[in-house]
C-alpha cells in the first residue's frame, strides 16, 4: 500500500512513536477509502447496495450495521441521484460510533454542541426515528451551508440548529437527557485526509484544544440533566485531548467515566477516534 | 407559491426566518433551522416534497431519459411524462419510485419547481 512521505514534526512524531509505535505512525498517513451510513428512514442497506452495484460501484460491508465500504468508484459517489436524495451519508465509521453509543430515544432532548456539518447530527435524528427534540449548535459560519444542505437532504423533522458558540449554550436555558459533544480538536488522527494538519501539529496546539475541549465539557455539564448522558469524542489520537479530558470531567466535573475507546489509525480503513461515556 | 405551505399550514406552527419556512414547535426564533424546512414562499424544499409524497398529492412518473434533465435544473416535455395527472403542482417521480423534486403543468410541459439536483449545483 502506498504511504505518503509527509511526517509529523519531530516532536509529535518522537511522542506518537513511543505512545503506538512506528507501525501506527505510518498507519497515520495511508489513504482510506471511503465509508458510507444507510439512511435507514428512507431506504434498506439491501436496497442500496443493489442501486449502487447497478451503478458499478463495489461495496463491502462495513464493521457497522448500515454502513459500507467503498471499494470502487466508478463515478463520485456524491453526484448519485442515491446520494441526492439522501438515502446515505458519506461519514467514516469511527463518526458513526458517538451517536450509536449516545443511542438517544425517540423520546430524549439531545443537545449536539459542534454539529456542523451535521453527519452525526442526522444520524442522531434517524436513531430517534425523527422524534423527540434535537438541539444542534455550531459556530462554525463556513459549515452552515453544508449542515442546512444535509439537513434536508437527509429529510431530518427534528433538528433546530442555532448558529451561537456553544460555551454561550447556558443562554438557551435548556437541560438535555443526553449529549454529544464531537469537540474541535487537532484532527491527529485524520492526517491522512488533510496532510497540511500534520505539519501544523505541535505539543502547544494540542494543549491549546485541550484546554477548548475541557471548557465545552464544563458548559455540557452544566446543561445536562441528573442522570443524564455525554458521549465526548475527538478525532485526535492524543491523549490530552482524550484521556485527558474524560479525566477533568470525572476530577473536576464530577461525572462519572462510564466507558471509552481510542481507535488508532491502521491500513483496514479505520482513523484515529476517541470516544468516551460520562454519567452525571 | 410554494404549495407545500398551504398543505402544510393547518399542521403545524409555520415559522419563517428570512424568508425561510418552518413547521416547528419551537418558540425561539434565532434558529438557522428548524424541525421540518418547507421552502421559501414560492419553491418547496426538498424535504417538503419528500414529506408530500408520503399523501395522496398530484404526482406524474417521467422517463429514464427525462430524469437526469430534471434533476438538472430542466422542464420535462409532455412526452417525458409517462403517467400522472397534468394539472396544477404536481410532485415528480422516477420509474423506481423516487421523488426527485416538483413541478407545474404549463399546458405542454411540466416546468421544474424544485428539484434534487439543487444539492449539487
Amino acid at each position: 500500500m502506498r504511504v505518503d512521505t509527509v511526517v509529523f514534526e519531530k516532536e509529535i512524531q518522537q511522542r506518537y512513536t513511543q505512545l503506538y509505535g512506528a507501525d501506527v505512525v505510518r498507519s497515520c498517513f495511508i489513504p482510506l477509502k471511503r465509508t458510507l451510513r444507510v439512511n435507514t428512514l428512507r431506504i434498506t442497506a439491501h436496497q442500496l447496495r443493489e442501486r449502487l452495484e447497478k451503478q458499478r460501484f463495489e461495496l463491502s460491508a462495513g464493521m457497522l450495521k448500515d454502513s459500507f465500504v467503498i471499494e470502487r468508484e466508478r463515478k463520485h459517489l456524491g453526484a448519485t441521484l442515491e446520494h441526492l436524495l439522501g438515502y446515505f451519508y458519506i461519514q467514516e465509521l469511527t463518526s458513526m460510533i458517538p451517536p450509536r453509543w449516545l443511542n438517544p430515544l425517540p423520546t430524549d432532548v439531545v443537545l449536539d454542541m459542534s454539529a456542523a456539518p451535521g453527519g452525526k447530527t442526522t444520524y442522531l435524528s434517524e436513531i430517534m426515528k425523527n422524534q423527540g427534540t434535537i438541539v444542534a449548535i455550531d459556530t462554525d459560519k463556513r459549515k452552515n451551508e453544508a449542515m442546512l444542505a444535509n439537513l434536508e437532504r437527509m429529510g431530518t423533522r427534528n433538528v433546530t440548529f442555532f448558529n451561537f458558540d456553544a460555551l454561550q449554550i447556558k443562554d438557551l436555558n435548556m437541560t438535555f437527557s443526553k449529549i454529544l459533544l464531537d469537540a474541535p480538536c487537532s484532527a491527529s488522527g485524520i492526517v491522512m485526509k488533510d496532510k497540511n494538519v500534520a505539519r501544523k501539529l505541535t505539543l502547544s496546539y494540542i494543549k491549546k484544544y485541550a484546554e477548548k475541549q475541557k471548557s465545552l465539557l464544563s458548559r455540557a455539564a452544566d446543561v445536562l440533566g441528573e442522570g443524564g448522558v455525554i458521549t465526548y469524542s475527538t478525532c485526535s489520537i492524543d491523549p490530552l485531548e482524550n484521556e485527558g479530558v474524560t479525566d477533568y470531567a470525572q476530577s473536576v466535573l464530577g461525572l462519572t467515566l462510564k466507558r471509552k475507546k481510542q481507535f488508532l489509525p491502521n491500513p483496514n480503513g479505520l482513523v484515529g477516534f476517541y470516544v468516551g461515556e460520562l454519567k452525571k | 407559491m410554494n404549495p407545500a405551505l398551504t398543505y402544510f399550514k393547518n399542521k403545524g406552527t409555520l415559522a419563517n426566518h428570512d424568508g425561510n419556512y418552518f413547521l416547528t414547535n419551537t418558540t425561539r426564533r434565532n434558529f438557522l433551522y428548524s424541525e421540518l424546512f418547507l421552502g421559501t414562499k414560492d419553491t418547496p424544499s426538498m424535504n417538503a416534497c419528500f414529506e408530500l409524497a408520503k399523501t395522496p398529492f398530484p404526482r406524474v412518473i417521467i422517463s429514464n431519459k427525462a430524469v437526469e434533465k430534471f434533476t438538472h435544473g430542466n422542464d420535462i416535455h409532455e412526452r417525458a411524462v409517462v403517467s400522472g395527472e397534468l394539472s396544477g403542482s404536481v410532485l415528480v417521480f422516477n420509474r423506481e419510485g423516487d421523488c426527485l423534486g416538483m413541478g407545474i403543468w404549463q399546458g405542454d410541459r411540466v416546468k421544474n419547481v424544485a428539484d434534487v439536483g439543487k444539492f449539487l449545483r
